[in-house]
C-alpha cells in the first residue's frame, strides 16, 4: 500500500503525473451535441474537475428572504473567481461582507427555487396584477413571515395564491422572466472558446415535501445544454419524482433532441425515510421498469451538503464508526421546531439505499438506486463553491437570518459549509462533464479538491499503484467509479474483483495550504440472506497514526500523506451475491468552522452560562469540535450472471 | 390620574412592551401586539388563501395573543389596585412603572422568530 509522507513534493508530482497523464489506450469517443470551439486540452484517460451543481441566488424565496441580492450572473462570476458581496447591506445597498474563491470553479450550476419563481418576481414589480395583494406586501414588509407562508403553500400544499390567477397563469407567465435570466447567465458563463475554463449547466431546484412533516424529497434538475423547457417544472405542476421525470422528459422532448436533463435527489437525511422509498408512483409495488426509469433519471445522489452529511449514521443501521460525520440530530424540516423529537433512521441515508438498491436488482432484475455519489454547497449567497471550514459566512436561507454582521455563529451550529462535486472527464465542457454525471464518474467531497481515482477489475496486478499508466489499465483492464463489473474472465479459479484506490491531498493555496490525508478505506455492500450486509476495509494509509488537531488553536499535530494509494482484493468475495464497492478518503482532523469562530471570540466553556445567545452553541456537547474532512466515490457494482 | 386611567395606560403597556413567552415556528418572548399583528397578517392570508400554514399562524398567534391579553388585563387591573394604595401618588407610581417597563424593554429581551431582522432584539428590533 504504497503512500507519500508530507514534503516528498516530487513524489506527489509524480502521482499527479501518473494519475492525469494522457495514454493511447482507453480513448472514448465523446458524443457531441452543441456547436462550441474543441476544447484545447483534452484527455482521453479524463481529468478530475471540481464544481457546485447546488447554488441558490435572490431568485430563490428563502435565499430573498435573507437579504441574498446575487442573482445567478454574480454566481457564476463568483464560481470564475470574481468577488461576491453578500448581507448585511448598508443603507446605499452597499455589502458590508465579501467572499472570494481563491481557486475557481471548473463548473457550477444555479439551482434556485423553482416553485416561486413567478410570485416573486409579481411582488417584487411594481404594475404586475398582485404586487398589492397582502402575500405581496407581506413578502416585501415582513420577509420572514412570507418565508413560512410562501415556502409552505408552493412546497408542502402544492397551490398557487389567488393573485396568481386562474391556474397559475399569471405566475407562470412571471416565472418565464426568472427562468430567461437563468438561462441566459449560465450562457454567458459557459466557456465556449478553446480555452474550456468554464462550464455552466442550466438547472433548478424541485422543491418537493411531505405534506405531514415537511420530509425533504427535493431534487436538482441538471440540463444538457442550452435546449431546455421554457418553464421548469415545479413542485406544483409535477407532485410526485415520477411526475417530474415524465413532464421535465415531455417538456424536453418538445425543446427539441438534444435536451436531457438528469435529477439529483439531496438532503435524503432531512426526508424522514421517504427519499428512498421503492414504490411506484400509484403505491404498487415496484416493477422492473420502474426501477430503470428511476436509475434513468436519477443516476447521481447529492451525499453532502451545507444541511449535513446523507452517507450514513453511526448506529443507524450500521456499526461504521465514522458514520458519526456531520450527521444532524433530526430528520426533517421540522426537526428543530420539534425540539429533536425526530431522529433519524437508517432509511435516511445513502448507504441504507444502495443497499437496497442490490436487493431489488437480486428481486427483480432491475436497481432503482443505481447511484452515483457527488456533493455540493447549496449555498443561498449565490457562493457557489464556497466550501471554506476557515470563514464560513453562513447559509442564507435555511440558517438564522442576520441582523447585521454576525456577533457569533453566523448559521446553525449543525450545519457545515458545504461540499464539492468532482467529476472525471476528458475535457471541461457541458457535453463532457454531462456524459460523466451519466456515466457516475463522480465523487463528493466534504470541501477540500481531493483528487480521487477509483478502478475495479478482475485481473488488476497487485502493483498497479506503481504501474506509470495506472489510469490507463484501470479503464483498459476493468471500470472505473460508477460503472457495473464486467463479467468474469473465462477460466479463473474462484475469481475476486480487485480495486484500485488512489488519492492526492488538496493542495490547498499559500494562504490555506490543504491537509494531508490519514486514510483510504472501501466499504462492501452486499446480498447475503435476504439482506444487505456490509463491511468497511482499509486500504491505505494509517488509522492509527494519531494525527490530530488541538481545538484551542486549531494547530494540527501529526503527520499525514500526501498521496495514499491501494489495492484491495475481496477476501470474501461471493460470485453468487449482488455487490458495491465504493472509497472514501478521509484527511487528518482540523478545526471545524464553529470551533474556529468560538476561538476567535474566545469562548470560555466553563462559563458557558454567561455566553451570549450568538455564541452558545460553542459548548454544545452535541457538535463536535473538530472535523475529518473526506472524499466519497461513486460505488461500482458486480451482478452476478445469474441475476434476473 | 383615576384607576380606570392607570388601569388603561398600564394594560396598553404591557401589550407594547411586556415580553410573554409563546410558541410559533419556534419558541419565542414578544409582546402581545406583536403577536396580534402577526396574527392578523396569517389571518388576512388564510381568508384570501386558506392553507395549513396560514391558519395555523393566525390560529398561533391569535389565539395565544387574545390569551395573553386577557392575562395582562388582570394584571393591570391589579396592579391598580395596588398602586391605588398609594393615594394621590398612584398616577405618579403608574408613569413611573410604564416608564421603568420601556427602559427595560430597550434590552434584548425579545424572541421574535418571524421577525424580519433576526431573532432577538429590543423593542425597537420588534416593531421594526
Amino acid at each position: 500500500m504504497p503512500a507519500r509522507r508530507p514534503g516528498t513534493a516530487r513524489a506527489l508530482a509524480l502521482r499527479l503525473l501518473l494519475l492525469l497523464a494522457p495514454a493511447a489506450t482507453g480513448a472514448h469517443a465523446l458524443e457531441r451535441t452543441e456547436a462550441r470551439a474543441p476544447c484545447a486540452e483534452h484527455d482521453p484517460l479524463r481529468r478530475p474537475f471540481f464544481g457546485d451543481l447546488h447554488v441558490h441566488t435572490a431568485f430563490s424565496l428563502d435565499a430573498s428572504t435573507q437579504d441574498t441580492r446575487s442573482r445567478p450572473r454574480d454566481a457564476y462570476r463568483f464560481a470564475r473567481g470574481e468577488r461576491l458581496g453578500i448581507q448585511p447591506w448598508d443603507e446605499a445597498g452597499r455589502p458590508l461582507r465579501s467572499l472570494v474563491l481563491e481557486r475557481p470553479l471548473d463548473f457550477a450550476a444555479v439551482t434556485d427555487h423553482a416553485e416561486l419563481f413567478g410570485e416573486t418576481a409579481i411582488c417584487r414589480t411594481p404594475g404586475l396584477e398582485g404586487h398589492d395583494s397582502l402575500v405581496c406586501r407581506i413578502l416585501r414588509h415582513r420577509p420572514r413571515l412570507a418565508f413560512f407562508l410562501m415556502n409552505s403553500r408552493a412546497m408542502v400544499a402544492a397551490e398557487r395564491y389567488g393573485f396568481c390567477g386562474p391556474a397559475g397563469a399569471h405566475c407562470l407567465a412571471a416565472a418565464r422572466g426568472p427562468w430567461q435570466e437563468v438561462r441566459e447567465a449560465a450562457e454567458e458563463a459557459y466557456d465556449r472558446s478553446e480555452r474550456c475554463r468554464f462550464t455552466s449547466f442550466v438547472g433548478y431546484e424541485w422543491t418537493a415535501n411531505v405534506s405531514s412533516d415537511a420530509g425533504n424529497l427535493h431534487r436538482n434538475v441538471i440540463f444538457r445544454s442550452a435546449r431546455v423547457p421554457d418553464l421548469p417544472v415545479s413542485f406544483v405542476e409535477a407532485r410526485t419524482p415520477e411526475a417530474l421525470w415524465r413532464e421535465v422528459g415531455a417538456r424536453c422532448a418538445a425543446a427539441g433532441p438534444d435536451c436531457q436533463f438528469l435529477a439529483i435527489p439531496h438532503n435524503s437525511n432531512l426526508s424522514g425515510g421517504r427519499m428512498f422509498e421503492a414504490a411506484s408512483a400509484d403505491g404498487s409495488p415496484l416493477s422492473r421498469e420502474d426501477a430503470l426509469r428511476r436509475a434513468r433519471a436519477e443516476p447521481l445522489v447529492e451525499v453532502f451538503q451545507h444541511k449535513g452529511s446523507s452517507e450514513c449514521g453511526r448506529g443507524l443501521g450500521t456499526s461504521d464508526e465514522l458514520c458519526d460525520f456531520e450527521v444532524l440530530p433530526y430528520d426533517t424540516f421540522l426537526g428543530p421546531t420539534r425540539g429533536h423529537r425526530s431522529r433519524p433512521a437508517p432509511g435516511n441515508f445513502v448507504r441504507t439505499a444502495l443497499g437496497e438498491g442490490l436487493l431489488w436488482h437480486a428481486r427483480i432484475g432491475a436497481n432503482p438506486f443505481w447511484l452515483g455519489l457527488l456533493a455540493s454547497t447549496d449555498t443561498h449567497l449565490g457562493a457557489a463553491g464556497y466550501a471554506e471550514e476557515r470563514s464560513h459566512p453562513g447559509h442564507g436561507g435555511a440558517g438564522p437570518p442576520l441582523s447585521g454582521l454576525p456577533k457569533g455563529l453566523p448559521d446553525f451550529a449543525e450545519f457545515n459549509p458545504g461540499g464539492l462535486a468532482g467529476v472525471w472527464a476528458e475535457e471541461n465542457s457541458r457535453d463532457a462533464l454531462f456524459e460523466a454525471l451519466l456515466r457516475r464518474e463522480t465523487f463528493g467531497t466534504s470541501g477540500p479538491r481531493l483528487a480521487l481515482r477509483f478502478f475495479g477489475g478482475w485481473d488488476h496486478p497487485e502493483d498497479l499503484c506503481m504501474r506509470p499508466d495506472l489510469a490507463a489499465r484501470g479503464y483498459a483492464g476493468g471500470v472505473p467509479m460508477g460503472g457495473v463489473l464486467p463479467a468474469p474472465p473465462p477460466g479463473v479459479p474462484g475469481p475476486a474483483p480487485r480495486f484500485a484506490v488512489s488519492a492526492l491531498r488538496d493542495p490547498g493555496t499559500r494562504s490555506a495550504p490543504g491537509t494531508p490525508l490519514q486514510r483510504v478505506q472501501i466499504v462492501k455492500l452486499w446480498v447475503r440472506g435476504g439482506a444487505a450486509r456490509e463491511r468497511v476495509f482499509e486500504v491505505a494509509g494509517d488509522p492509527q497514526s494519531g494525527a490530530d488537531v488541538d481545538p484551542a488553536s486549531c494547530e494540527p499535530r501529526g503527520a499525514g500523506f500526501d498521496a495514499l494509494c491501494g489495492v484491495f482484493r475481496d477476501p470474501d468475495f461471493d460470485p453468487a451475491a449482488h455487490a458495491l464497492y465504493y472509497a472514501r478518503v478521509l484527511e487528518n482532523p482540523t478545526c471545524r468552522w464553529h470551533t474556529r469562530v468560538c476561538n476567535a471570540h474566545a469562548v470560555d466553556c466553563s462559563a458557558a452560562r454567561s455566553l451570549p445567545p450568538e455564541l452558545a452553541a460553542c459548548c454544545d456537547p452535541g457538535v463536535p469540535r473538530t472535523i475529518q474532512e473526506r472524499a466519497w466515490t461513486s460505488p461500482i457494482w458486480y451482478v452476478p450472471a445469474a441475476s434476473p | 390620574m383615576s384607576p380606570k386611567a392607570s388601569r388603561r395606560l398600564l394594560f396598553a403597556a404591557f401589550l407594547l412592551a411586556l415580553p410573554v413567552p409563546f410558541l410559533s415556528v419556534q419558541p419565542g418572548f414578544a409582546p402581545v401586539l406583536h403577536l396580534l399583528f402577526y396574527g392578523s397578517l396569517a389571518a388576512g392570508v388564510a381568508l384570501g388563501d386558506p392553507d395549513s400554514m396560514s391558519r395555523l399562524l393566525a390560529l398561533l398567534h391569535l389565539g395565544q395573543g387574545l390569551g395573553w391579553a386577557l392575562a395582562l388585563y388582570a394584571l393591570a387591573r391589579l396592579a391598580t389596585r395596588l398602586l391605588g394604595r398609594g393615594g394621590p401618588v398612584r398616577g405618579p407610581l403608574a408613569l413611573a412603572l410604564v416608564a421603568a417597563l420601556l427602559a427595560v424593554a430597550l434590552l434584548p429581551l425579545y424572541r421574535t422568530p418571524l421577525s424580519s431582522t433576526g431573532s432577538r432584539g429590543n423593542l425597537l428590533h420588534v416593531l421594526d
